[in-house]
Order: C-alpha cells, then structure tokens, then sequence
C-alpha cells in the first residue's frame, strides 16, 4: 500500500535513475551539499567577524606539512619469538583487576609540579570553600599568595564559582532521595518553594 | 496533588538520549535471549558525574543530586556557577578555566535557552585561542548530553551550563517528576 502511494506520490523518482546517478559520481570534482540555513548564516558571519583567522585556515602550514613527510613506517622482518618460560622466581603478575580511579576522575600533578600562576582543582575547591566559610581571613589576597597566582584571577574566581549547601526537605527524607543542592549564599525562597505544608513548622531558623 | 503542581517537571536524559546500545549479533538485533545489551551511561558509577534531567531551576544528576542555578560541573565534582545568565557568559566569567592544571580538554557551554549561538561564540573566540582552550557552545537542551558523553570518555571536560527558561518534557517525564515525590499509585 505504502510502495503505491509513493509511486502515485513520486512518478519519476525512479526514473532513468542509474544514468542519473551516473552523471553526478562521474564529475571531476564533486558538489559539495548546499549547507544547512543556520549553518550558512554562522559561517558568513564567523568570515565577517574574523576574516584573518579564516585566511589563516585556508592556507597551508608548511612545517605541520613538513613534519608529515617525514614521516615514514618502516618494516624489517621479525622472526616469531616463542613465548618466555614462565620463571617460578620472578612470576608474571595475576592481578588483573582495573586501577583506582581518580578522585576527580583526572591524574593531578604532584604539589611541586604545578607551574606558577596555575593551580589544581582540588586546591580551587579547597580555597572556594574556605572562603566561603571565612571570608575576612581567607581573601583574594591571602589565596593569591599561599597558591601562587593572580589576584584578579582569583577575585574573578571568588565571585563567579561558589560551593553548594545541601538542602534536604524533611518530609521527603524517608519517602524520596530527593536532595538539593543550592550555592552556598541562601536564599530564603529556596526553602518556601519546596512548599511549608510539607516542612511543619520551622524548627531551626538558620536552617535556610 | 495540587501542592505539586507548580513543581518544576525535569526533562529527563537518563532513558532517552545518553545511552549506547551494543549488540551481540549485529544483524539480527533481538534474537533471542541475552544477545541485545542497554547500556546506560548514567547509571555506571565508575564512568563518573553525569546530568540526568533539567528544569527550569536547574539540574539532576545521577547522584541524586538536584542543583540549583547554573552550575560548572567537572568529571567528578560540581560548581555552582554565580552569573544571571547567557549575557554574563564572557572571560571574566569563565576565568577558573584559565589556571587549571591539568589543562581542559574541552569546555561545553550550555546556553540555556538561546540557539543562536554566535554571539556568545563571538564573545569568547579570543579566550578560546589565547588560552587554546576548546569550547562547544551549544543550547542547554544537547549540552547536557554531550557533556555526558564526553566524560563517558573520560575526557578532561567541564560542563558550564545555564538552566533553560523553557522545557519540552513528554508525559514520561512528568510521572517520573512525580515519582519521585510521593507514591502516584495512592491517593491522598
């Protein structure tokens, strides 16, 4: 039924279709596909906004070039090495379990090998929180100095990056795992919206 | 019920959009029995932090953690973000990103709402190249999942994402909304 709609729908799609097809894979040098609207419209303004990184783009990088010419895989034959016998004394290891992961799922260079004027992320969370728990002793100042980087940065880095309190509605806490987490400056509304007929009454003012 | 009403729905990712489905056979996707696996990233543990939904107020992750307001999240960790929104997106904002050691493979730039991703493209093309420093800027909506998947990878990514202003969520994410508030199957 569908295959006949189609056909009432598309008399000539079929039609002289492998010359067609032909005549399109056989150009020297293919069409590219018109680009999506949205698509056409960014790179025309990306050319405009940014005309010299597109020359750039267009021409090409002679040592990147170079570096890929010499560039070359070489075979010499290897002959089979039989496999080592297994020494008692010196045994292969067993333990073929995955390594631990990393706390914050990258590997962090050691203390002494941070360079100057960058820091790590669990020295940022570190200082972001100290902060936050004691703003007059721990300022832009004095983590500028013990981590060794610049004090706009680091002001710019108190002011936009902030850690989160938890926020656990009561009458949730043994029907759902509902959890939230809000920047740690509060906000009065935050609680008044999880809905007061829920809560009780307010059992400890500075909870909010 | 009614109290729930004005509850924020989250659209969710977990069931619809982050998953890899692999196969045992390839040709014949469901034949039989324990040939065709679902694989669902955000719910392996070791793959790390991951966004399960959005709202209009802000984010779930797949610790069961809901966030409010925009946030910078990291392969296992999570910021909140103080701008107000798309507008305050610039270098100054995105300043963290400039002293971190290892270096960001890669920043994905949830705008919240706004499609039109030239502008902001615009604004941070210079940051991009002094600091090289990748950035994918798209709207909230394909930001969560592309950060997800990224971090699957176990790239060095960072997700700097906006909530957005406007969600199209199905029935499905309404009743799992709800779920996970209060029991739907009694009433009360």
């Amino acid at each position: 039924m569908g295959r006949a709609i189609s056909k009432i729908k598309h008399p000539f799609r079929d039609f002289n279709v492998e010359s067609r097809a032909q005549k399109v894979i056989s150009q020297p040098t293919p069409k590219p596909a018109p680009k999506h609207l949205k698509d056409a419209l960014d790179l025309k303004r990306m050319k405009e906004a940014f005309p010299e990184v597109f020359e750039e783009s267009l021409k090409k990088n002679e040592t990147l070039d170079k570096h890929l010419k010499d560039v070359f895989v070489t075979r010499t034959d290897v002959p089979f090495q039989p496999q080592q016998p297994i020494n008692p004394s010196r045994p292969l290891p067993q333990d073929k379990s995955q390594p631990e992961q990393f706390l914050f799922g990258h590997k962090e260079p050691d203390d002494d090998k941070i360079p100057l004027g960058k820091t790590t992320l669990r020295n940022t969370l570190k200082f972001i929180s100290q902060h936050q728990k004691d703003p007059t002793k721990y300022d832009a100042d004095f983590i500028a100095k013990e981590h060794k980087l610049p004090k706009e940065i680091v002001e710019k880095i108190l002011l936009y990056y902030r850690v989160f309190e938890m926020y656990v509605p009561e009458y949730a806490e043994h029907t759902t795992k509902a959890k939230f987490a809000g920047p740690s400056v509060p906000k009065k509304f935050v609680l008044k919206d999880v809905g007061r007929k829920y809560l009780g009454p307010p059992k400890h003012k500075d909870n909010t | 019920m009614n109290l729930l009403a004005n509850r924020p729905v989250f659209r969710c990712l977990g069931n619809l959009l982050s998953r890899a489905i692999s196969t045992g056979a390839p040709l014949k996707a469901l034949d039989g029995e324990g040939k065709t696996t679902v694989h669902i990233l955000n719910k392996d543990e070791d793959l790390g932090l991951m966004v399960d939904g959005y709202s209009q107020v802000g984010f779930r992750l797949n610790n069961n953690l809901t966030i409010l307001g925009p946030m910078v999240i990291f392969q296992r960790s999570v910021l909140a973000w103080n701008i107000s929104g798309v507008t305050e997106v610039n270098e100054d904002s995105l300043s963290l990103f400039k002293v971190l050691e290892p270096k960001l493979d890669i920043i994905v730039i949830g705008t919240g709402d706004c499609a039109d991703t030239h502008l902001v493209y615009k604004n941070l093309m210079d940051f991009s190249r002094k600091y090289k420093i990748n950035l994918e800027i798209l709207p909230t909506e394909s930001a969560c999942p592309t950060f997800n998947f990224l971090n699957a990878e176990g790239r060095n990514v960072v997700g700097a994402l906006i909530p957005p202003g406007t969600v199209r969520y199905t029935a499905d994410d309404e009743l799992t909304s709800k779920m996970r508030y209060q029991n739907v199957l009694v009433d009360d």
